[in-house]
């Protein structure tokens, strides 16, 4: 079983679609990595996982002990471009203890040792363990290896252990990333007269509210017509086959439109395709879309899903149903596939080239 | 008290979505509930479900579940709407999700009121079902489990039936017994339509139902009350990875007034996760009995409620094969402090806990299982009154009752060598000592 933080880091609807709609609170905090720092791989995933362990005020028990008698819970959850989401859930009138919990856990971190040893790393090799027996993550990673080259967008999200990082490497990867000019706060079931009042009695916060975000460094570059391999065996020995595109941000909304088509019974071979997912990164300058079909024999399927969508696809029909549930509106039409880059994980002699797609 | 020194602030007066309206036209009760989501839900809740169903015909409703979504999900994908259905122990929903409400439930209502549009391609999502079940039996243990606990829970009785249906079942179903349990299971009688979405006119939308015209079906076949008797399913199979197992008393049904009592005391321990440091810092005593030797990878605690009884315990799963009995048997000492010992601060948050719950699981499933129990629909805010009133007298008197030295249903499979017989777990569920 897959650890939820990680799950959630992987999973397009993460990203893509709103959360079901509940009456519970939430306040999402996210720490955006707009300089594309802490090149070392998995330093994202290290202090992500240090994150409501102490702070300067409060112990991790504390913020735990605490949070269950108000009722309430916190994830912290790394993303690929090396942002951090800090997300809290709890019964509406709380609202001022989530947000001061959140607001010390960025501006006042306490990071003790013994806890790298103790909790972050045990608590990251599980995450990696779970990560690496799952084909479709495994084909992930390669896709934005191929996409995005030496970026930190093309590194895996869980800790591989390849970099070796030190205990003060993340420290200082924190001093850098938990900055008010990246922090961008949003809400969901909140009062926001409250929730505008609360903000501005926290230091950081209010920081962050008032300060204009920096531009990205530079664009990030992107790849596409390559591929790759790999043999992996499975205890449910399934396979998967998998191509993506980067995606600019002038096309999200028609790539919107195409993930909710191909997963719609309007596309002819929506059987075979397992999973559709548009990922945006480093606050939504840049896209990656990212088809799957995974199964024991998954050969056929990715073929007929790739020369279906070389040849064109009317994606006009999904357009309301976009607007209903992606909240996005598309006037695209049609959709013609390019170049992509296309990986195979599993039983890879059984699975096709790129030449054979 | 505890409270207010955790909160340096708090404010009140928070509103939530506000009170659900019901209205009973030709006979079809009509709920409209509001909710925050910005789509609207309009479903089709009938009391039935897999307690409507028999050994021999098992797995109907998940073929009608698959049927309703399959065989009008190209027109509703196009007007943009989404289809869902599920299936409960005593209820079966059929759902259309988009911006409109009056063409959802046009939507639903041509899908499911026609026997002829809802058995179109009978064999096909027959076989689709079968193909599901089969790797659902080769992965999902806990659910295995779960369902197994109230095979032997209810043995004989309606609750038995698993809401999966089997392989053999389903392969050898035909469209003339899906004809058969609509007309015996599906009417106006046991139907409620429910809509649910922000933007939500109760007049206008009982004014549309009122213009359905439901057939009149004959009389539904009545359905028997399931009764609780301990006992213990086993399936060993030292090939799987680890143990899966639970262990459960009677609980309360849905209509009880010790309905939330139940669902507290199941609070008091919670889940556990052994991997997520989180969860290792929870505050029950339970968590801190597993974690000085790590006995367990992970447990949680229920209490599910149906129409005339329910089912309270835990499930856990476990790679430490060798310590099964000893969670088993901390757990259930734990248990016994419920009726001794248990404190009014467990209490408290054992309460905010459901809270929190019953705040992040609104869903159609939800509310139709209480719908289907013939309990009222209550809004959120008196659910948190009548959770607020428990204190941790109710909870002792309850588990002195309900807890305390009754007899419990087990069910295990993988590797569980280690879980001991019966009587050794049933002489755990009291004690000689105070």
């Amino acid at each position: 079983m897959l650890s939820n933080t990680l799950r959630r880091a992987y999973s397009a609807a993460a990203a893509a679609t709103p959360a079901p709609a509940t009456n519970v609170s939430t306040l999402t905090l996210k720490l955006v990595n707009k300089t594309g720092s802490g090149k070392k791989q998995g330093l994202a995933h290290l202090l992500s996982r240090y994150n409501f362990l102490d702070t300067e005020s409060k112990s991790g028990l504390r913020i735990v002990r605490e949070s269950e008698v108000l009722g309430g819970a916190f994830t912290s959850t790394p993303l690929r471009d090396g942002s951090i989401e800090l997300k809290a859930s709890f019964l509406k009138e709380n609202l001022p203890y989530y947000l001061e919990v959140l607001n010390s856990v960025v501006a006042k971190p306490a990071f003790k040792k013994y806890q790298y040893d103790e909790e972050v790393l045990p608590a990251v090799l599980n995450d990696a363990l779970e990560a690496s027996q799952d084909v479709e993550l495994k084909a992930k990673d390669l896709l934005y290896q191929l996409t995005f080259k030496n970026a930190v967008l093309g590194q895996p999200v869980a800790y591989d252990l390849v970099d070796s990082v030190k205990f003060e490497e993340v420290k200082t990867f924190a001093s850098e990333l938990y900055q008010p000019s990246n922090a961008v706060l949003t809400s969901e079931n909140v009062d926001a007269a409250a929730l505008k009042q609360f903000v501005s009695e926290s230091e950081f916060l209010a920081a962050a509210s008032q300060s204009k975000p920096v531009a990205v460094s530079a664009a990030i570059k992107s790849f596409v017509g390559e591929s790759a391999a790999l043999r992996q065996a499975s205890s449910s020995g399934i396979s998967t086959a998998a191509i993506a595109v980067p995606v600019a941000e002038k096309d999200f909304a028609t790539y919107e439109t195409l993930k909710n088509y191909l997963q719609s019974p309007l596309f002819k071979f929506n059987k075979d395709v397992t999973k559709v997912e548009l990922d945006t990164y480093t606050d939504k300058k840049i896209g990656v879309f990212t088809v799957y079909s995974t199964g024991a024999a998954p050969a056929a399927g990715i073929k007929s899903i790739v020369k279906a969508l070389k040849e064109g696809v009317d994606v006009s029909a999904a357009a309301k149903f976009t607007e209903a549930f992606s909240g996005v509106k598309s006037s695209a039409k049609t959709f013609k596939l390019d170049k992509f880059n296309y990986v195979a994980v599993g039983k890879t002699t059984e699975l096709p080239t790129v030449n054979e797609l | 008290m505890l409270r207010n020194t955790i909160l340096k602030r708090s404010y009140t007066n928070v509103p939530l979505t506000g009170a659900p309206k019901v209205t009973k036209v030709n006979n079809i009760t009509v709920v409209t509930k509001p909710t925050i989501s910005k789509v609207n839900d309009v479903s089709f809740v009938y009391g039935a479900g897999s307690t409507a169903e028999n050994y021999y015909n098992n797995g109907l409703s998940q073929v009608l579940s698959k049927a309703f979504v399959g065989n009008t999900a190209s027109d509703a994908f196009t007007n943009g709407f989404k289809l869902s259905s599920s299936v409960g122990r005593e209820f079966q929903t059929f759902t259309a999700s988009g911006l409109d409400s009056s063409k959802a439930l046009s939507l639903v209502k041509d899908a499911v009121l026609s026997e002829g549009a809802l058995l179109k391609n009978f064999d096909t999502y027959k076989q689709a079902v079968a193909e599901h079940l089969v790797k659902y039996e080769n992965t999902d243990f806990a659910s295995i489990v779960h369902e197994h606990l109230h095979a032997t829970a209810f043995q004989n009785t309606p609750l038995s039936v698993p809401t999966t249906g089997t392989v053999e079942t389903v392969s050898g179903l035909k469209s003339s017994d899906a004809s058969e349990f609509l007309a015996r299971s599906f009417g106006s009688k046991n139907l409620t339509i429910v809509q649910q979405g922000s933007a939500v006119d109760h007049e206008k939308f009982v004014e549309l139902v009122s213009k359905i015209n439901v057939p009149a079906s004959a009389e539904l076949s009545p359905i028997a009350p399931s009764e609780f008797i301990g006992s213990e399913v086993r399936l060993r199979d030292d090939t799987l990875p680890k143990a899966w197992w639970s262990v459960a008393v009677e609980g309360e049904s849905v209509t009880s007034p010790n309905y939330y009592v139940a669902k507290v005391a199941a609070n008091v321990f919670g889940s556990f996760n052994l991997t997520e440091p989180a969860s290792r810092k929870q505050g029950s005593k339970l968590v801190n009995d597993v974690l000085e030797y790590e006995i367990v990878d992970s447990f949680s605690h229920f209490s599910n409620s149906y129409k005339n009884t329910g089912l309270w315990g835990f499930a856990a799963e476990s790679t430490n094969i060798a310590n099964i009995d000893e969670f088993t048997h901390f757990a259930l000492k734990q248990w016994n402090r419920l009726t001794v010992s248990v404190t009014e601060l467990e209490v408290a948050r054992a309460k905010q806990a459901l809270k929190l719950e019953i705040a992040s699981n609104e869903s159609i499933e939800t509310l139709a299982g209480s719908i289907a129990a013939g309990a009222p629909v209550l809004a959120l805010e008196e659910q948190f009154a009548l959770i607020d009133k428990i204190t941790a007298s109710d909870v002792k008197n309850w588990a002195s009752e309900k807890v305390w030295d009754q007899d419990v249903a087990v069910a295990g499979t993988g590797q569980i060598e280690g879980l001991f017989d019966y009587v050794k777990i049933r002489n755990d569920m009291s004690m000689m000592r105070w």
